[in-house]
């Protein structure tokens, strides 16, 4: 027996190979478009899904944001229970018209404010009438002081110019007028005027 | 109909592009070239030389006192001005500036925006001419030419003045009269 039938399916067959070749026919690849089974549903695209979730980061956003800036900051003020914080909170609470303290009273005073603003760390909420402001002025506040010394110095000059020129144009137009006076009836200058 | 709103838009922008820019080309107007003068300055024996634009007469304004009454009418006299510019040279000598430098400034006020409403003239004492730029009933430029054998003197305001009240100006506000007119003049 020659195996040509399995070489080039030329020569007599085995029976047990066509048997064999049968089964297996039933899975060889056919070329025709995928059928799906009836009980698969095909459902529209999920692209809403993406537009919630950016929605909703958006407003989560917002609400973090608002919450942010609306609420009030925690006040955690200065342990005012020892007598000398409170002695220094009483006295800044003092009314503006009460006596003018001495110099010892605002060394002292400014002590206990101190030794009260040391008790807690700087960022974390000092007292309003305990905090000293330094009052630090920013490079571009700075600037506009200077501008606006600088603008006075120049119109300082620029207001001399003015009464300057002022002072020749009315020097002129008066003599002008004089002039015209002298040889006309009436002042041209004046007409004009009326007339415009 | 989306149309239409578009067009009437973009006309109207271009209807205020175009307002704005002739109201500033008219404003520009109103001011003549003066550079051509500086030469003389090294002639000169005296030289006045006043140049203030509007950004300047704007701070200046702000800087001018509301309770001084001097201040208060220079104040209303300057209110709506543009600049101010003043050339003026004293010479020692007859003939340091010549008739072109005048031409010069004459030129520029033949456009017919501008109206001399006064020339004296007189080869003694020099002439004195009064150009007006006006814009319906108002006035919008000054240009006061002043010739003199030994001086030379040219006021340029831009904007609306009142000229009887800058007239009137001389010997107020602290400043005495300048008595040009009553200047006595060396016999030649």
């Amino acid at each position: 027996m020659n195996d040509d039938y399995l070489w080039d399916r030329t020569g007599e067959p085995d029976p047990e190979i066509q048997q064999l070749e049968q089964v297996l026919g039933m899975l060889r690849y056919e070329p025709r478009p995928l059928k799906l089974p009836a009980q698969v549903r095909r459902g529209q695209p999920r692209t809403f899904f993406p537009r919630i979730a950016i929605a909703a980061a958006v407003a989560t956003m917002l609400v973090g944001g608002a919450f942010w800036l609306l609420l009030p900051r925690q006040d955690t003020s200065v342990d005012l229970g020892s007598a000398s914080n409170r002695q220094a909170v009483e006295k800044s609470k003092a009314p503006a018209n009460a006596a003018t303290p001495t110099k010892d009273e605002v060394v002292a005073e400014s002590k206990v404010i101190n030794n009260a603003l040391e008790n807690k760390p700087i960022r974390s909420g000092v007292h309003k009438g305990l905090m000293v402001r330094n009052k630090q002025v920013s490079p571009l506040q700075r600037r506009g002081t200077e501008l606006t010394a600088i603008d006075r110095a120049e119109a300082q000059v620029a207001k001399e110019q003015l009464l300057l020129a002022l002072r020749v144009a009315s020097a002129k137009l008066s003599l002008a007028q004089k002039k015209a006076q002298g040889s006309y009836p009436g002042s041209l200058i004046r007409n004009h005027h009326k007339v415009g | 109909m989306r149309i239409l709103f578009k067009t009437i838009k973009l006309a109207s922008l271009a209807l205020l592009l175009g307002l704005s820019v002739s109201a500033t080309a008219r404003a520009q107007n109103a001011k003549i070239e003066l550079g051509q003068l500086d030469h003389l300055g090294s002639k000169a024996s005296e030289t006045v030389d006043v140049n203030i634009d509007e950004r300047l007469m704007q701070i200046t304004a702000k800087f001018l006192s509301g309770k001084d009454p001097d201040e208060v009418k220079i104040k209303q006299l300057v209110n709506g001005l543009k600049g101010i510019y003043v050339k003026s040279f004293e010479f020692e000598r007859e003939g340091d500036y010549s008739q072109a430098d005048i031409e010069s400034i004459r030129s520029q006020l033949r456009n017919p925006a501008w109206s001399k409403i006064l020339n004296v003239s007189s080869k003694k004492e020099g002439s004195i001419e009064v150009y007006l730029l006006t814009n319906a009933s108002q006035v919008d430029g000054l240009v006061v030419l002043a010739t003199d054998p030994k001086e030379l003197t040219i006021v340029n305001i831009v904007g609306p003045v009142d000229l009887e009240k800058l007239s009137q100006l001389e010997g107020q506000f602290g400043v005495p009269e300048l008595g040009i007119e009553t200047k006595p003049k060396p016999k030649n």
